[in-house]
């Protein structure tokens, strides 16, 4: 064997790498030009045209020719062809080969968008795609957004942005990631802006870059005034967008009066205010269900309340509208509220430049003396006035008949994300390891197990068993409950026995008190980070442990005890020792943030550190006799 | 951007795939009083966390030959009832209509309708269906869709769909998929077949049909002047009728439990009890049999005619030049082999469709230099052939395509090829899709079973398989106590299936790189100072990565007790198989054998205390096995772990003792030596 390894070693190498420097590009954008030109409040024509050079498969996302549409935009022409760099074709696409689909999204019954799109040939690398398409604006709500660069790892030659605006009308821009202003010229009808955004080399990702969108440049352009499917409106303010979107609300009393009465009788067996809106706010729970359906100014404007009464169902825009509705006939006044959903989402963060894009749902927002409640009305399950990580924290147009004002819904805060362990095991003179723990999943944290109190156990189990890393584990029990049903809290409580769990050898017993709540994500080494740390989402563990020792064992070595503080949290660790008895208690707060790169190397430590004391052991030995 | 966001997508149980849309269902009931019956459910007791069941789904199929337009005309009725339990299942009451889209005519709905029922204080309200909850949408140039949102649907709904597809196409036959991901406690299809029919049947998936019958009765066409049957001959009496045998065939099943996807499965349609159909032949009275498929033996022979399959071999006379260039100096027939293998990889690319039928003929694809899967296997059974190799092509189905089903012979059973080589009774199979799998390694995607060879003799089954996927680790490492690290050399050595997909991660240039990262974001505490790559290139060799490294944290010493893992980063970290019972076979696709050896350096002054002991365990059959084995050899300590997977498919009968197995790997591999200070 001895020989065998020499051999290997001696091995004459072939290839041989450092590994200093940057990766290469995925795709170089070679050249990139949007022309847009408006026409009137309603109509523009864009042309653009793209050649790029795909390096690798990481890159083939980036040649995708498509162009989307729906029955405001009419594609005019659409060429596209694929060559090697040499210039040879590999694929001549003719229009027939333009294949066109609904893109519907799940969760979708129907909507009017579709794609066009050229199916490119599967080749080797590098290859060349050239396309350019022209599109007709039949309505005009918000302008194109130019981005040059579509994500990281991808390189820009040459790009051009080039905007004519009619002077009876205005053009406004918001500028991300770069400073670059527009060389402007004005004939007699038109103004005309030109960005050029030549050499940008391609950035690459790290661990906890912030999102592309953020460190990427982009242009996102706008108009003042605009009109969507017959409806002029102004984005000058976000006054005046919250105005149109008000005027589209269908009249507000057109309850059947039969359930007006309804209405106000469930209101009358509440005290408070807060109690009737969550009494209403779960008649309205049950009667409905979500159902999307999207057409034309359908986009914008709810569907009236009676028929969503009538349907039992509706998209966020009608449901809100229709538990808007409900309120009013409870004389509790309510505002349609306009946001950004989902994890990431960053609703309206642009505040200086009213917008429609930074937003894709509508919640309701009703002010309650004590304190504002706020009604995510698409779901059939959460609790009253719980937003969570859908549309949680951030800002939201509030629309009245006074207009829009922006808000920002309520906070999260590290108490939100609690995950908090109680528990007491015994360990067996076999190593094996037996015991229950009960888990509690707080506000944000619950979200990650909501709905489990109703699976099958069967379901519960295999679910449970498919994130568990100890080898026989012997699930003995498994049961989740509803705690707190305002502030959600889900109670999961495993009983369990792992055999082998602590190692035998000697005289001696290994084992790692940290059973369940291990941390594993690491950061990678790197001396020359480029861009700052993000932490989006906050994290926060606490576990307390008691555990019973086999007789006659004592600890011979034990952990030390850990307790690291800094900017970006804390993390401690205490193991003590009691007789045959061990409390273990973990605690760890990660706080959402964004920290300068230079940072990178102390949270690289915090983290190593972590993931060290995670998975130390103990060693107990035998009382000699 | 219109404000379109929709609610949590782990809300939203619905699939719009069209594969998934075919197997939505619906109902049937005789009298009210069985939706009166349903609304009164609370749980349905055979599940009782089930969100919602279907209470029935029944659907028949059969022809009408005085179609006004097309004459004969194929029409599908179905009605189904669904009981909603709780918001889980609201996504039932979303449904398509997949409807395909031919050259001149389509398929339609005819008649749509449907209720929703719901008990308000006792009593039965009911919901008609109207047109604003239906939509017709065109999705792809073959298919369009009608999508219906059922209305007023609550927790404890009943709701009921029925509709009628008219279709043109005698060849699509609607197949019936009884088994859904919730319970169907009754379904029934019944297909009405004229004796001028004729179709190859398939039932297939774990659930029995409890009840199937097959009767025959006779029909009556015609009869009415606008009777338009223009295959049968016909006096000028337009009233004349013709009598003709239908036979009905009827499939029934009761409480068939809900379908749960498992990891390590093929396709799952593989699975659902359904039942599937293809035109074979239609012989009308007036006219000659006009065959579609029938047996194996047809099909063989049909494609051997076809000129995008079997002709296409024959049309090589663009061959002679390329010969010489190809063959070189080759002399022996494996000297033969491998040079038109690599011309092949030299010349062609693979532009990544599988396909059975070449795209135009081989003279082009040759010229182009790029083709689909069948463009470059039949050149290079061309080529095999031109050489004086004698070589058939193999017909398979890829996994993603579904198992083939030699009872039901079907051209579209296959959608795949490669060539087949005769030696001495004995058969090589190639393929040449793949620039970076040496001769003699089938990809993973075709390694589904059997394969159909093509000769002359109408064809036989034999077997797709592939060397095992056999990769070697060998290290030696030292302790540097005052560092608090491990340093050594960490030697990886891929063959064959492991070679191939080792070459598709990390062939290119900064393959290297990419080897590094990867291994240090998967590995706490390594640090990587060097990778090589050592036979990249040579296809036919095997490639391995061979790295200097260091790692800290992977021992603990505390007073005069030093512990670690011998396996270090290479011990498994998880049983694959978390389920506590299977339903469905475990498919691997291809054998493997993962080979682990370390020689460790014991640190000055220690002395081993104790390591782990060995095991060798070996499941029935030998289809695996697993040795472990830590000595003390003088100053070192020498780890051998070795598993071996030798059987490629696993039954769910043999699911326990395989998890078990695992299991008791992963323990054995997270034990630890113990080093003691002498």
């Amino acid at each position: 064997m001895m020989q065998h390894l020499g051999k290997i070693l001696l091995l004459v190498l072939t290839i041989f790498w450092s590994f200093a420097g940057a990766q290469d590009p995925v795709a170089i954008i070679n050249d990139y030009q949007v022309d847009f030109r408006v026409i009137d409040r309603t109509q523009a024509i864009e042309r653009v045209k793209k050649s790029i050079t795909i390096f690798k498969k990481d890159g083939d996302s980036f040649a995708q020719p498509y162009v989307f549409y729906d029955q405001f935009i009419r594609v005019k022409s659409f060429e596209c062809k694929q060559t090697d760099t040499a210039g040879k074709d590999l694929k001549k696409f003719r229009n027939g080969d333009v294949l066109d689909e609904s893109i519907t999204q799940a969760g979708t019954i129907y909507d009017d968008n579709r794609i066009k799109y050229f199916p490119l040939q599967k080749t080797t690398y590098p290859y060349v795609v050239t396309y350019e398409y022209e599109v007709e604006y039949n309505g005009l709500l918000h302008y194109p957004r130019f981005y040059p660069q579509p994500d990281f790892n991808v390189e820009v030659e040459h790009s051009q942005l080039t905007v004519s605006v009619p002077k009876d009308l205005d053009l406004r821009y918001k500028l991300v990631a770069t400073d670059i202003q527009p060389s402007i010229r004005e004939s007699s009808e038109v103004i005309n802006y030109s960005w050029e955004l030549n050499q940008l080399k391609a950035v690459n990702e790290e661990l906890l870059s912030p999102p592309p969108g953020e460190i990427l440049p982009s242009i996102y352009l706008g108009p003042n005034d605009f009109e969507y499917d017959g409806y002029p409106g102004s984005l000058r303010s976000w006054e005046t967008f919250g105005d149109w979107l008000y005027k589209l609300l269908p009249a507000n009393s057109s309850l059947d009066p039969r359930e007006k009465e309804k209405i106000k009788s469930i209101a009358a067996g509440c005290k408070s205010t807060i109690d009737k809106v969550s009494a209403l706010y779960e008649y309205m729970q049950k009667k409905t269900r979500y159902v999307s359906i999207q057409l034309g100014i359908g986009g914008f404007q709810p569907m009236p309340p009676d028929k969503v009464s009538e349907l039992g169902y509706g998209d966020c825009k009608a449901l809100s509208n229709y538990m808007r509705t409900i309120l009013a006939a409870a004389d509790i006044p309510a505002y349609y509220t306009v946001i950004g959903a989902g994890r990431t989402n960053t609703s309206f963060s642009f505040t200086d430049f009213p917008n429609s894009f930074q937003a894709n749902h509508v919640i309701l927002t009703v002010p309650i003396t004590e304190d504002t409640v706020f009604l995510e009305c698409t779901s059939q399950k959460n609790p009253c006035g719980y937003l969570g990580s859908f549309t949680g924290g951030r800002n939201a147009l509030l629309v009245s008949e006074d207009g829009g004002k922006m808000i920002e819904t309520t906070r999260l805060k590290i108490e939100d994300y609690l995950h908090h362990t109680v528990a007491s095991y015994v360990l067996q003179n076999d190593g094996s390891l037996e015991g229950k723990y009960e888990k509690n999943y707080h506000g944000v944290a619950h979200e990650a197990v909501q709905g489990y109190d109703q699976k099958s156990e069967t379901d519960m189990r295999n679910d449970f068993l498919a994130q568990i890393n100890h080898p026989g584990l012997d699930l003995k029990s498994i049961n989740y409950t509803i705690k707190e049903d305002k502030n959600p809290d889900i109670e999961e409580i495993i009983g369990f026995n792992i055999p082998g769990y602590a190692q035998m050898s000697g005289d001696r017993i290994f084992f790692n008190p940290n059973v369940f709540s291990r941390w594993s994500f690491q950061l990678t080494k790197n001396d020359s980070r480029k861009q700052p740390i993000d932490i989006g989402e906050p994290t926060y563990e606490v576990d307390s442990v008691i555990f019973s020792l086999p007789d006659g064992f004592l600890v011979e070595a034990n952990i030390d005890p850990v307790h690291l503080s800094n900017e970006f949290g804390e993390f401690r660790v205490a193991v003590e020792n009691d007789r045959n008895k061990l409390i273990f208690i973990r605690e760890l707060k990660l706080h959402k943030g964004r920290y300068p790169k230079e940072r990178y190397e102390e949270l690289r430590y915090f983290f190593k550190e972590i993931i060290k004391t995670d998975k130390a052991q103990l060693v107990l030995v035998q009382k000699k006799t | 951007m219109k404000f379109i966001h929709t609610k949590k997508p782990t809300l939203v149980p619905f699939s719009i795939l069209f594969i998934a849309l075919i197997s939505l269902s619906f109902i049937y009931l005789k009298k009210d009083d069985s939706i009166e019956e349903a609304l009164l459910m609370e749980r349905y007791e055979n599940d009782t966390t089930a969100s919602a069941v279907i209470i029935s789904d029944v659907g028949r199929s059969f022809f009408n030959f005085d179609h006004p337009a097309y004459g004969l005309e194929l029409v599908f009725e179905r009605k189904i009832i669904v009981k909603i339990f709780d918001s889980d299942g609201y996504g039932w009451a979303d449904f398509y209509i997949p409807l395909y889209i031919g050259e001149k005519n389509e398929e339609d709905v005819v008649d749509l309708k449907g209720f929703t029922y719901n008990l308000l204080d006792g009593k039965v309200e009911k919901t008609k269906l109207s047109k604003e909850s239906i939509f017709e949408e065109k999705t792809t140039d073959d298919y369009k869709q009608v999508k219906v949102t059922m209305p007023d649907v609550r927790e404890g709904s009943v709701f009921e769909i029925s509709y009628v597809v008219s279709s043109p196409f005698v060849f699509n036959l609607q197949s019936w998929t009884f088994q859904k991901s919730i319970p169907v406690i009754y379904s029934e299809y019944q297909a009405e077949i004229p004796e001028y029919l004729e179709y190859n049947k398939n039932v297939r998936g774990y659930f029995p049909i409890a009840d199937h019958q097959i009767k025959e009765r006779m029909s009556t066409i015609g009869g009415k002047p606008s009777s338009n049957a223009q295959h049968f001959t016909r006096t000028n009496q337009s009233s004349a009728t013709i009598n003709f045998v239908e036979n009905v065939e009827t499939w029934k099943t009761y409480d068939i439990p809900a379908f749960t996807d498992e990891p390590y499965m093929t396709d799952a349609d593989n699975f659902k009890t359904a039942v599937t159909f293809e035109l074979a032949y239609t012989r009308f009275p007036n006219g000659t049999i006009e065959n579609y498929t029938t047996t194996w033996e047809d099909i063989n022979r049909k494609l051997m005619e076809l000129d995008k399959f079997g002709k296409a071999l024959d049309r090589t006379g663009f061959l002679k030049s390329v010969m010489p260039v190809a063959l070189g100096s080759a002399g022996s027939e494996d000297e033969k082999i491998a040079n038109i293998y690599n011309y092949i990889h030299a010349k062609l690319k693979w532009d990544g469709k599988n396909s059975l039928f070449t795209s135009g003929n081989l003279k082009s694809v040759h010229e182009d230099g790029i083709g689909n899967s069948a463009d470059i296997n039949l050149l290079l059974i061309a080529m095999l052939r031109e050489a004086g190799i004698k070589t058939f092509p193999v017909a398979l189905s890829t996994r993603d395509h579904g198992m083939i089903f030699p009872t039901n012979p079907t051209i579209t059973s296959f959608n795949y090829l490669v060539a087949g080589v005769i030696r001495d009774d004995q058969y090589l199979l190639i393929d040449a899709t793949e620039p970076n799998a040496p001769l003699g390694i089938i990809p993973y995607r075709c390694l589904n079973g059997v394969g159909r060879l093509l000769d002359n003799q109408g064809g036989q089954w034999i077997n797709v398989s592939s060397k095992p996927e056999k990769e070697k680790t060998i290290v030696e490492y030292s302790f540097d106590l005052e560092e608090e690290r491990i340093s050594g050399t960490h030697n990886h050595i891929y063959c064959d299936q492991a070679a191939y997909g080792f070459r598709n991660e990390y062939a290119s240039e900064e393959g290297s790189r990419t080897f590094k990262e990867n291994m240090e974001k998967v590995v706490s505490g390594l640090g990587i100072n060097s990778v090589a790559f050592e036979k990249m290139k040579e296809l036919q060799e095997d490639p391995s990565s061979l790295c200097e490294l260091n790692l800290e944290d992977h021992f603990t010493s505390t007073g005069d007790v030093i512990y670690f893992n011998p396996l270090f980063f290479d011990a498994m970290k998880s049983n694959p198989f978390k389920l506590e019972k299977r339903d469905y076979p475990v498919d691997y696709g291809v054998p493997s054998d993962d080979f682990y050896y370390a020689k460790i350096n014991l640190p000055e002054d220690y002395a081993v205390e104790s390591v782990p002991e060995e095991i060798s365990i070996i499941l029935p059959g030998r289809a695996a096995e697993y040795v472990y084995s830590a000595k003390v050899v003088g100053n070192f300590i020498s780890v051998r772990s070795q598993l071996k997977i030798n059987q490629t498919v696993f039954t769910a009968d043999h699911y326990a003792d395989l998890k078990n197995f695992y299991d008791l790997i992963v323990k054995k591999q997270s034990e630890q030596i113990v080093l003691k200070k002498v």
